[in-house]
């Protein structure tokens, strides 16, 4: 258990060193990117030493809500940046009432965490989905764009983590040692999805190169 | 209250699981869709060259049945005639030998019949091959030496005659292309060709020191200043999946390069 959170980390440093450094030449989307592993390395690292150092859990809940709209807007961004034409139109609208939806919820209750993940995860997977059927008839071989694998990562680790999400409060409520260790399963898919965003980050390399 | 713990967990995994394979399973639809997609792209575009190069084929068939029955009709038809000129007028001058008028017009019909048999010649790619590229390329060249405007130079390090007759013939008539351009629009006074063998590779080279000229911006104009000559060559290129490389030479003039896979 303890080993999977500490990999996840591991993963996720590695993902945005190479988002840093990698990437010679970044485009717009690749940059969100980079900057929302960032936000997400800066969070994670905080909850890291605060455990550690024992800090209090309802400063980390406050941080993760504050860090979920952080992300909802980088993400929302990024498919903004890749989409063309009317999906865009759609990811935007999408966006902006999703975004209105989070602030609704944290104006109406404190710790709206697990709502506001839900929120996110049904956005992230219609964007990415949306995607998918732009490339599906793109002329160029979609395994070689980055796009493609880091909408596969988001597409990976939301649909992963969809049921945990809805069900991990009311599991935590009755046995949160089987909470916590049920948790694992988000790290897992919390690994693959850093990994193909990783991967992504190589794969515009290698297009910039050749 | 355990029993519903249970419920969710198997639901929380079941679901997990399920959301996951679907996943994989529109990844890699997307995946194997658009390989097949990619191949039967590639399939098209291998079957619109196929039906290009054709064309072209056929293209280059009818061009060198027309110069073939040019040819033909200089040798026959015109070559003939000049005969009987030359027949009619070696009468006239043995009854009255000190007419000058006859004796020029002998010199000048002698001098058309030599340079249509050359032409002639020169247009029968099924005569002039017979003895190989080289000689073909050395015949023409004499044929301009002889003109007395130009200096001509000629280098061939071509030796294993690899190039089988319908690309020689092709050869030859991108040479005479280029050639041409050097007499009629270059006005150049030095023409330097070579020949010759690198790794896999024929090359042809031809220099001159006229006044060059924007080898793209001509083959990209349309009408009468077009330059469907070049056009011609660049189809024949294309025929035999060669390279053909125009640019201004060193000091003046023009250099092709042509490159052809052996």
């Amino acid at each position: 258990m303890e080993f999977l959170y500490k990999l996840n980390l591991v993963f996720l440093t590695l993902s945005l060193i190479t988002g840093f450094f990698l990437s010679v030449k970044f485009n717009k989307a690749l940059l969100i990117l980079t900057v929302y592993l960032f936000g997400s390395f800066l969070v994670e690292m905080f909850v890291f030493f605060s455990k550690s150092s024992n800090q209090i859990n309802r400063i980390i809940l406050i941080g993760y809500n504050i860090y979920a709209i952080f992300e909802f807007c980088f993400i929302c961004w990024f498919f903004v940046e890749i989409l063309h034409g009317t999906s865009k139109k759609i990811v935007r609208i999408v966006s902006i009432f999703g975004l209105a939806l989070l602030l609704l919820l944290i104006y109406f209750d404190v710790i709206p965490q697990q709502q506001m993940f839900l929120i996110g995860i049904l956005v992230y997977t219609f964007n990415a989905i949306l995607y998918l059927f732009q490339v599906l008839n793109s002329k160029s071989e979609i395994h070689h764009q980055p796009f493609f694998w880091i909408a596969t990562g988001i597409l990976f680790f939301n649909c992963g983590s969809f049921f945990l999400s809805s069900f991990i409060n009311f599991i935590s409520q009755y046995d949160l040692n089987l909470g916590s260790k049920l948790f694992s399963i988000n790290y897992v898919v919390n690994i693959v999805y850093y990994s193909l965003i990783t991967y992504g980050f190589i794969c515009q390399r290698k297009l910039v190169r050749f | 209250m355990s029993e519903k713990i249970s419920e969710v967990l198997i639901i929380v995994f079941v679901g997990t699981s399920l959301m996951l394979l679907l996943v994989i399973f529109i990844i890699s639809f997307f995946l194997i869709h658009q390989r097949r997609q990619q191949a039967n792209k590639l399939e098209n575009a291998k079957l619109k060259a196929q039906f290009e190069q054709e064309i072209l084929n056929a293209e280059n068939e009818i061009k060198e049945n027309t110069i073939h029955h040019i040819s033909q009709e200089l040798h026959d038809n015109v070559g003939q005639m000049l005969t009987l000129v030359k027949i009619h007028l070696n009468n006239l001058a043995e009854e009255s030998p000190l007419n000058k008028k006859v004796i020029d017009s002998k010199e000048i019909v002698n001098r058309i019949i030599a340079d249509i048999r050359a032409l002639s010649k020169s247009l029968n790619s099924d005569n002039l091959l017979n003895e190989g590229l080289e000689k073909a390329i050395c015949f023409e060249l004499d044929r301009i030496r002889k003109l007395g405007n130009f200096e001509v130079e000629f280098l061939s390090k071509y030796t294993s005659n690899k190039l089988d007759q319908n690309r020689e013939v092709l050869v030859f008539r991108i040479f005479q292309e280029l050639l041409q351009n050097c007499l009629k629009h270059a006005k150049a006074k030095k023409i330097h060709v070579s020949l010759e063998e690198e790794g896999l590779n024929f090359k042809l080279q031809m220099t001159d020191d006229g006044r060059g000229f924007d080898f793209e911006e001509k083959l990209s104009q349309n009408g009468f200043e077009s330059g469907s000559g070049l056009k011609n060559l660049n189809h024949r290129v294309n025929l035999m999946q060669g390279k053909i490389v125009i640019e201004r030479g060193s000091q003046n003039g023009v250099k092709a390069l042509l490159t052809i896979p052996l």
